[in-house]
C-alpha cells in the first residue's frame, strides 16, 4: 500500500530548476532508499516533500491526501517528517528539551514522557547526556538526537536526510544498527544516503538521483553496484522505466 | 548620591519591562521594531482613555489596555510583519519604521501635544523617606513588577510546551516546523505576548512620567538599549540592561545635571553598542 | 549575426535617446526661473533638488554600501549650524561656510567612525541615530549654537529665490553625478561585489571596510552641505528641527518609494515627496500619518519602490551603475538571440 507518492514535481531556486519531474513512491512498512551525490537535489526533494520548499508542478500524496501545498507544520500533524540533512539540532536547548519539542503536537505531558522514555531506550546516550546543550555534542550524536526528535513525534513515515554525512564508520554503524529496530516499530522510512552499499544492503527499494532526476531506480536487491555507481556519477546512464 | 543610585536601579526595573517586548520580538524573529516605543505610548494612551471612560478605576484600564494591545499584536503581526519578514530583514525594519511614524503622528493628531499622566495612588508617596535616601513607591513597584514579570515569563519558557516552541522557533525554526511548529502562528503569539508586556511598561511609564505623542522615539532608545547591554534572548539581562541604564541616567543627572543625563545613558549605550554588541549575557553570538 | 547588428544598434539609438532627453532636462532645469510666473514652480524645484541630494546620499549608503543609516541628520544639523554660526556670527562668506560644514561633518563622521563602524546590521542602525540624538542634545546645551533657541540666518535673507534656487539645482545635479561616478569607478565594482557575496568580494582583495568608510565619508560630506543648502533657503534653525528624524523620515521615504539601490529611485523619490507634502498642507496634522501609512503599504506591496519594480520587470534603467559589456558577449552569456531592453 503506498504511503507516499511523489509524482512529476518540479522545484525551483529563483529561475535555476533543481528538480525536474521526480517520481518516487514509498508503500508502507519499507525502507527505501535515495541515492545520489552531492547537489543532486536529494534535500531539495525532502524539503518539498516536507513543505519546506515550494513545488511548481506535480504532487505530493501521503496517506491518500494531497500535501503539495501544506504547511510543514501540518505535514507533521499527519504523520510525516523528516530528520534534516546537517541535523538541524536547537542549539541553546538541552537535548531533553530538543527532545521533547518533538513531542510539541502532543498534549499530554504524561504522554510526552512516555515517548521520552522509549527514545532514552533507543538511543542511552542521549540519556546520559539529557541535560547537555545540543551545541556541545558530536556529529553523531548530533545525528543521533535528530532522528530521536523526529521519533518523538511519532511519525508514521520518516525521512533521514543524509544520515552517516561526515560521520565515522563506526558512528554510521552504530545508527544503521537503529534503524531495524526504529522499522521494527512500525515507521516506514525513507533514507536518503551517499554511502551506495549501505543504503541498498538497508533498504527494500531504491532511486538513485543526479542533477534533480530520478535516473535508476529498482529493487535494491536486484542492483548492481557497478550499474548504479555509473547512474550515481553520471556515466552512460540510462533511465529504467 | 546613594539616592540617585538606588532610585536608578529601581528605574532599571522599569526599563527592565520596557525592554522585555522587544528582547522577545528581536529574539524570535530577528526583527527590531522601531515602532516599539510608539506602541508603548499607544498603551499609555490606551490606559488615560479607558481610565477616563471608566471614571478612575486604573486597575480595570490596566487590565483593558493589556487585552487591547494583545490584539493590536495580533494584527500587527498577523497582516503586516508575517507577510514582509520573508523579505528581508531590511523591508521588515523599514516597515516598523513606517508604523512608528504612522503611530507618532496619529496619536499627535487625537490627543494634541499636551503632556498627560495616569493618575494612581502611588504616584507621590514615597516607601522610605530617610535623610540619606528617598525612595519613590511608584519606582519600587515598577521594580517588583519587572521581577515577577521575568520571573513567570522564564516559568513559561522554561518549563511549558508553548514557551518551549518559542524558544525552538527563535533557535531554529525550520527544525521547529520539522516538529509541528507553525511558525507564523508562533510569531504572532509572541508578538501578542510581547504587546502585552508593553501594555504594563506603558501603563507604568504613564503612572511615573508624563507623556506625549513625540516621546515613543526615546523610549525607543532605552527599549534597544536594555536589549542591547542584557544580551538579546536573555530575561536577567534585560533586569541588568535596565539598571545599567537606569543608574547611568541617574548618576548623569546627578554629576552632569539634568538636562543632559539621557546623554550619558546614550553614550553608555554606544559604547556597549561598539564593544559587546552581543551583550553581556548573550546567549550565543546573535545579530 | 543579424540579431547582434540589430541589437547594437537598437542600444545605440536607445542611448541618444537617453542623453538627448537627459539634455533636455537639464536645459529646463537652467531655465526654468526665467519663465513667467514660475516663482512657486522654482521654489518647489529648489526643494526637490535639495531633498533629492539627501535621498541619493541615503541610496548611497543604504542601498549601495549595505549602511542602514538613521542617523544622516546629524550632518544636517552641523552643516545648517556652519552655515549659521560662521556666517551670522564670524562674517564669513555663505558659500565657504556652506563648504566648512561639509568639512565639519566629514569630521564628525571620522571621529565616529571608529566606534561605528564596529556595529553593523541594526545595531549600526541604531548607533547612527543614537549618536544624532546624543548631538542635539548636545547642541541644546552648547552656547555657541545658542542652546534651544535657535539661530536666524540672517546672512541669507539677501538672497532671491532664484539664486536659491541655482545653488539647490547645482547641489541636486552633483549628488546624482557623484553617485553615478562612484558606481562607474573601481569603488562601485567593489560595492557591487560586497552587496552580493561579501566573503568572495574580501576572498578577492575588496577592502570592506575601507569601501564603506569611503560612501560613508562622502555621504557625511555631500550631506552637510545640503543641510547648510537647506537652511539657506529655511533661514532659521534650532537644535531639534535640524537634528531631527523628520529628515531621516524624508530620505527613507523618498528611497523607498523611488527604489532602494537604483539611481533614479531618489530622483523620482523626491519629487514625490516634495509634491505629496505641499499638497498634504491642506490636512494640516495628518501629513506624517499619510507618509507613514502610504511607506509602509509601499514596502509590503513594492517593496523595491517603482523603479526596482521597473527595472525587475521590464529591464530599463534610465542610469546604469553597471558598465556594459559588448553586446556579442552578452547574447553569449544569455545563451539566446534573442532581442532585450538591455
Amino acid at each position: 500500500m503506498s504511503m507516499l507518492e511523489v509524482k512529476d514535481i518540479e522545484v525551483y531556486y529563483g529561475d535555476f530548476q533543481a528538480i525536474n519531474k521526480v517520481s518516487i513512491n514509498v508503500d508502507k512498512g519499507d525502507v527505501v532508499s535515495l541515492i545520489g551525490a552531492n547537489g543532486a537535489g536529494k534535500s531539495t526533494l525532502i524539503n518539498a516533500i516536507c513543505g519546506i520548499n515550494k513545488t511548481r508542478a506535480g504532487s505530493v500524496t501521503f496517506l491518500g491526501k494531497d500535501i503539495t501545498k501544506e504547511k510543514t507544520s501540518h505535514i507533521v500533524s499527519l504523520g510525516l517528517t523528516s530528520a534534516p540533512e546537517g541535523s538541524h539540532c536547537f542549539e541553546k536547548m538541552t537535548i531533553q528539551d530538543n527532545l521533547l519539542m518533538g513531542a510539541y503536537l502532543c498534549k499530554s505531558s504524561a504522554e510526552r514522557k512516555q515517548r521520552l522514555e522509549e527514545i532514552y531506550e533507543l538511543f542511552p546516550m542521549l540519556r546520559e547526556k539529557a541535560k547537555q546543550l545540543a551545541t556541545f555534542l558530536s556529529g553523531g550524536q548530533r545525528q543521533m538526537l535528530s532522528i530521536g526528535r523526529a521519533l518523538m513525534t511519532q511519525p508514521k513515515l520518516l525521512i533521514c536526510d543524509e544520515i552517516s554525512l561526515g560521520l565515522a564508520p563506526v558512528v554510521i554503524k552504530e545508527i544503521y544498527s537503529q534503524i531495524e529496530k526504529i522499522t521494527q516499530k512500525g515507521v516506514t522510512l525513507l533514507i536518503i544516503d551517499q554511502d551506495v552499499s549501505r543504503s541498498l544492503f538497508h533498504s527494500k527499494y531504491a532511486y538513485v538521483m543526479l542533477e534533480g532526476k530520478i535516473v535508476m531506480e529498482g529493487k535494491s536487491s536486484d542492483m548492481n553496484i557497478d550499474e548504479v555507481n555509473d547512474a550515481y556519477f553520471g556515466i552512460n546512464f540510462s533511465k529504467k522505466e | 548620591m546613594l539616592q540617585y543610585l538606588v532610585q536608578g536601579i529601581l528605574l532599571g526595573g522599569l526599563y527592565a519591562i520596557i525592554g522585555i517586548g522587544m528582547s522577545l520580538v528581536f529574539g524570535i524573529m530577528r526583527l527590531t521594531n522601531l515602532a516599539h516605543g510608539d506602541l508603548m505610548i499607544l498603551s499609555s494612551y490606551t490606559a488615560l482613555t479607558f481610565c477616563e471612560l471608566l471614571g478612575g478605576n486604573l486597575i480595570l484600564a490596566a487590565i483593558l489596555t493589556i487585552i487591547t494591545m494583545i490584539i493590536v499584536g495580533f494584527f500587527i503581526q498577523g497582516f503586516l510583519l508575517n507577510n514582509i519578514l520573508d523579505k528581508g530583514s531590511e523591508p521588515a525594519l523599514l516597515v516598523t519604521f513606517g508604523v512608528s511614524v504612522f503611530l507618532a503622528n496619529l496619536l499627535h493628531k487625537i490627543f494634541s501635544a499636551d503632556y498627560r499622566g495616569l493618575a494612581n495612588s502611588l504616584s507621590n508617596t514615597k516607601v522610605i523617606s530617610t535623610p540619606a535616601v528617598s525612595i519613590s513607591a511608584m519606582y519600587l513597584f515598577s521594580f517588583l513588577v519587572a521581577i515577577l514579570l521575568i520571573t513567570g515569563l522564564h516559568l513559561v519558557m522554561q518549563y511549558t510546551n508553548f514557551g518551549r516552541s518559542i524558544r525552538a522557533t527563535s533557535d531554529n525554526a525550520m527544525a521547529a516546523s520539522l516538529t509541528g511548529v507553525n511558525t507564523k502562528k508562533t510569531y504572532i503569539y509572541a508578538m501578542m505576548l510581547s504587546m502585552g508586556v508593553t501594555a504594563v511598561s506603558g501603563v507604568l511609564i504613564g503612572c511615573t512620567y508624563t507623556f506625549n505623542a513625540s516621546v515613543g522615539s526615546s523610549y525607543l532608545i532605552i527599549a534597544f538599549g536594555v536589549v542591547v547591554i542584557g544580551g538579546m534572548g536573555s530575561l536577567v539581562g534585560t533586569l541588568v540592561g535596565g539598571i545599567v541604564l537606569g543608574v547611568a541616567q541617574l548618576l548623569g543627572s546627578y554629576f552632569f545635571g539634568s538636562g543632559v543625563q539621557m546623554l550619558v545613558a546614550y553614550v553608555v549605550l554606544l559604547i556597549v553598542l561598539a564593544t559587546r554588541p552581543n551583550g553581556l549575557f548573550a546567549r550565543g553570538a546573535r545579530k | 549575426m543579424k540579431n547582434t547588428t540589430q541589437h547594437l544598434s537598437a542600444r545605440k539609438f536607445k542611448k541618444v535617446g537617453k542623453y538627448s532627453a537627459l539634455a533636455i532636462i537639464l536645459i529646463l532645469l537652467a531655465t526654468l526661473p526665467l519663465l513667467n510666473n514660475s516663482a512657486y514652480l522654482v521654489s518647489l524645484v529648489t526643494l526637490i533638488m535639495i531633498y533629492m541630494a539627501l535621498g541619493q546620499m541615503w541610496n548611497l549608503l543604504g542601498g549601495y554600501a549595505g549602511l542602514l543609516s538613521l542617523g544622516m541628520q546629524a550632518f544636517i544639523g552641523i552643516g545648517g549650524y556652519s552655515l549659521a554660526v560662521l556666517s551670522v556670527d564670524y562674517g564669513m562668506n555663505i558659500f565657504v561656510a556652506v563648504l566648512i560644514g561639509g568639512a565639519l561633518s566629514v569630521l564628525f563622521g571620522l571621529a565616529v567612525s571608529p566606534a561605528l563602524f564596529k556595529m553593523t546590521g541594526v545595531y549600526f542602525a541604531i548607533g547612527t541615530w543614537v549618536i544624532a540624538e546624543a548631538l542635539m542634545i548636545f547642541f541644546s546645551n552648547w552656547s555657541v549654537v545658542k542652546y534651544a533657541k535657535g539661530i536666524m540666518i540672517k546672512t541669507v535673507y539677501h538672497l532671491s529665490g532664484t539664486q536659491i534656487y541655482y545653488i539647490a539645482v547645482v547641489l541636486g545635479i552633483a549628488s546624482v553625478l557623484i553617485v553615478f561616478l562612484i558606481m562607474r569607478s573601481k569603488t562601485g565594482l567593489s560595492l557591487m561585489a560586497m552587496r552580493d557575496n561579501p566573503g568572495a568580494a574580501e576572498a578577492m582583495g575588496v577592502k570592506i571596510f575601507s569601501t564603506k568608510l569611503k560612501c560613508y565619508m562622502i555621504a557625511c560630506f555631500i550631506t552637510g552641505i545640503a543641510g547648510g543648502v537647506m537652511y539657506i533657503n529655511l533661514a532659521n534653525i534650532t537644535p531639534s528641527a535640524s537634528i531631527s528624524t523628520q529628515w531621516t523620515i524624508a530620505m527613507t521615504f523618498m528611497v523607498i518609494i523611488g527604489g532602494i539601490g537604483t539611481m533614479e529611485g531618489p530622483i523620482i523619490g523626491s519629487v514625490i515627496y516634495v509634491l505629496l507634502t505641499q499638497y498634504l498642507y491642506n490636512f494640516p496634522g495628518s501629513a506624517m500619518i499619510i507618509l507613514g501609512a502610504i511607506a509602509v503599504i509601499a514596502i509590503m506591496i513594492m517593496p523595491n519602490g517603482i523603479m526596482g519594480t521597473i527595472h525587475n520587470k521590464t529591464g530599463f534603467e534610465i542610469l546604469s551603475p553597471r558598465r556594459t559589456l559588448s553586446p556579442s558577449i552578452k547574447d553569449i552569456l544569455r545563451g539566446s538571440a534573442s532581442d532585450t531592453n538591455r
